[in-house]
């Protein structure tokens, strides 16, 4: 299965290098491709026609995850975050090395914490990784410093339709784009697939720049917070609820007429869409719209829960919404 | 005995306190080689070998640290509270499993960063705060789910360097291991001596389960096997043993002083590295109940060291599993536990 194999690779940003190699051997073979010197792949799709206007669809290959930045003389690893992670999905957690070998994440007993240390956790500066070594000498056995450390998560199914693992931000977007490159397209399009996204939206201006086009339509996945006890506008967007359009986030405001459009054509194709009731987050938008001469940007986003963590939980029919309009939004915009 | 793969059955078995069905039954298997096998009124797992005189009683709890449904809010959530001492730094977006009528797959809830102010920054998520994510509505999670049903964090066993390994549960089935393997050397050395074995439940919410097992033993002598605290990167040196240095000794107002002094003789004469515990008062674990329970008791408390307690990643080194069985055998055949 495809979503899941994406998700169970191992790749934060700057390391975009084993989802890149997963996604190029899914190309359907009349599929042209290029990597650009940062690592960004490039795709170019023959639909039945050649476009009237240049269509960029897109995803980030890259997660969050950390990076080895020391060993300590009684064999802990530090580590740093390679993107936004909240300390509280990161305790008590075991973690994944480059080799594949496993580490844990703890700190001293719940029973020996003294004051606020019981309800408080420690920084990721304070924390480190416990891969059973006793010196330097034997941890450098298995991890080196500036390798990469992975949340230790699989990729379950559960409840009514809904998923859980890691990396789903934004390897479903990933996969809609594979599953996009691989149908028949009315018209021509390009697909991007970016690194860097979650250190600051590195990989996609530059990319968006080479390919120059008139429309991109980001696939994301966006933060959801429909559980028991958030109300009203808090949630944010609705697991169920369907695809994520914004009209403004914190990286980019979108263009209002062309927001409009795409909630309408989304409604008269029978697509569910919802938007999101808070101004949070943001995405690769924020770079593309603003590179070269600017283009038309839109977001199309998976609602997903406790983003950033080990455990993000999506539910498939959103990830079916957004691939339907996706594909619906190529189409028009190509025209 | 193969440790390694005895300590991962045990603790890849569900059984927080209260609900120990699934691992009393493990246990009753491991032990009935080694003598008559039976569960008492409380669930303890009792084994009773045919040995002669007044008999030494072997301790070690079976239940293990997690959370207990409460309620089912309206959007299908499960309301939850802890059952044992889970550490409640770990709880955010962890996998669980529910065992309901069927086992269920969830995660615990975790706020995102938009409600996040910035005094809640890097604050543990309480139990009561805690949702459990089933992805069900309210009316199927009904179906399937009732309070007081128990939640396990999902957690796997990993070999790590040398000989340690991660893990959930290792408190106390480390400890079971440990004693597993000293009746396996005992009955290898034909020990006469009469042994009880006592695998409680209901350790990490009183204790309850060791106090009657005690009592029912008539046991005039004990030996209580949990785990202890390892050294870590940000613990007080002085307040924990070390990893991989051996069985740690127990020496409180509350255990024989003798006794301890003889273990520690039998670890010196065998050649059984050993670490000293000492402890001002109560020791925190079984010993405390089941020495006064019924006309009192001497006994003794020996320890694994352990490292990261009540998180689904403790870690211990099996090399401590294998000496402290070693030892306690040892302690039993000098004729320490007279």
């Amino acid at each position: 299965m495809m979503l899941k194999e994406l998700c169970l690779i191992n790749g934060t940003s700057g390391r975009e290098e084993k989802v890149r190699e997963y996604i190029i051997s899914k190309l359907p073979a009349d599929c042209e491709y290029r990597v650009d010197s940062l690592g960004n792949l490039i795709c170019g799709k023959k639909g039945k026609n050649r476009a009237g206007s240049k269509v960029m669809l897109c995803a980030h290959m890259d997660e969050v995850g950390f990076i080895v930045t020391y060993i300590t003389d009684d064999g802990m690893l530090k580590i740093s975050p390679v993107g936004g992670i909240d300390e509280r999905v990161v305790f008590g957690r075991s973690v994944v090395l480059e080799n594949g070998k496993k580490g844990v994440i703890g700190g001293k007993a719940i029973h020996q914490t003294v004051g606020d240390e019981a309800e408080k956790l420690p920084k990721i500066s304070d924390m480190y990784v416990d891969i059973g070594a006793s010196s330097k000498k034997e941890a450098e056995t298995l991890a080196n410093i500036g390798e990469s450390v992975y949340f230790d998560s699989d990729y379950i199914e559960f409840g009514d339709g809904f998923i859980k693992s890691k990396a789903i931000d934004d390897r479903a977007g990933c996969k809609i784009l594979i599953d996009l490159l691989s149908s028949r397209a009315e018209y021509d399009f390009t697909a991007c697939f970016f690194v860097q996204e979650e250190i600051g939206t590195r990989g996609s201006g530059p990319a968006a720049f080479s390919v120059a086009p008139d429309y991109a339509v980001v696939l994301e996945s966006t933060t959801a917070s429909d559980i028991s006890g958030v109300e009203g506008n808090k949630k944010v967007c609705l697991l169920g609820g369907g695809a994520v359009v914004s009209y403004m986030d914190r990286g980019t405001v979108y263009d209002a007429e062309l927001y409009r459009r795409t909630m309408s054509l989304a409604k008269e194709h029978g697509i569910k869409v919802q938007t999101k009731t808070v101004v949070a987050g943001g995405n690769d938008a924020a770079a593309i719209h603003k590179s070269g001469a600017g283009v038309k940007t839109v977001t199309v986003s998976v609602p997903t829960r406790y983003i950033h963590s080990p455990s993000s939980v999506a539910k498939a029919e959103d990830i079916e919404s957004v691939k339907k309009l996706a594909s619906l939004l190529c189409g028009e915009f190509a025209k | 005995m193969d440790i390694l793969n005895i300590l991962k059955r045990l603790s890849e078995c569900d059984g927080v306190s209260g609900a120990e069905g699934e691992i009393s039954d493990v246990c009753a298997e491991l032990l009935k080689p080694f003598g008559k096998t039976y569960k008492d009124k409380l669930g303890n797992v009792i084994c009773e070998t045919d040995g002669e005189g007044d008999a030494v009683l072997l301790s070690a709890h079976m239940d293990r640290v997690g959370l207990i449904v409460t309620d089912i809010t309206n959007e299908g959530f499960l309301n939850v509270a802890s059952c044992g001492g889970i550490d409640e730094r770990t709880l955010c977006a962890q996998q669980v499993t529910v065992h309901a009528s069927q086992n269920l797959k969830g995660v615990i809830i975790s706020t995102p960063p938009h409600l996040q102010d910035g005094q809640n920054e890097r604050k543990a998520l309480k139990p009561d705060e805690a949702l459990v994510d089933i992805g069900l509505s309210k009316e199927k999670a009904e179906q399937l789910v009732t309070r007081g049903d128990r939640i396990t964090v999902d957690s796997q066993f990993i070999q790590l360097l040398s000989d340690r390994v991660a893990g959930s549960a290792f408190d106390d089935r480390a400890g079971i291991t440990a004693i597993l393997y000293a009746a396996e050397l005992l009955k290898k050395r034909k020990c006469a001596k009469k042994i009880i074995i006592a695998f409680a439940t209901r350790e990490e919410v009183g204790g309850s389960g060791a106090k009657v097992a005690s009592f029912n033993s008539g046991a005039k002598t004990l030996i209580a096997v949990d785990v202890s605290f390892a050294v870590t990167p940000d613990s007080k040196r002085e307040e924990c043993g070390e990893l991989g240095k051996g069985p740690m000794i127990g020496v409180s107002a509350s255990l024989d002083y003798e006794a301890s002094k003889e273990l520690k003789a039998v670890a010196i004469e065998k050649r059984i590295p050993y670490q000293l515990e000492v402890m001002g008062g109560l020791t925190g674990t079984d010993a405390d109940g089941m020495t006064v329970a019924a006309g009192g008791m001497r006994s003794s408390l020996v320890s694994i060291p352990l490292r990261y307690m009540h998180t689904g990643v403790e870690v211990v080194s099996l090399s401590d599993i294998e000496n402290t069985g070693r030892l306690i055998a040892e302690y039993i055949i000098s004729g320490g536990a007279e």
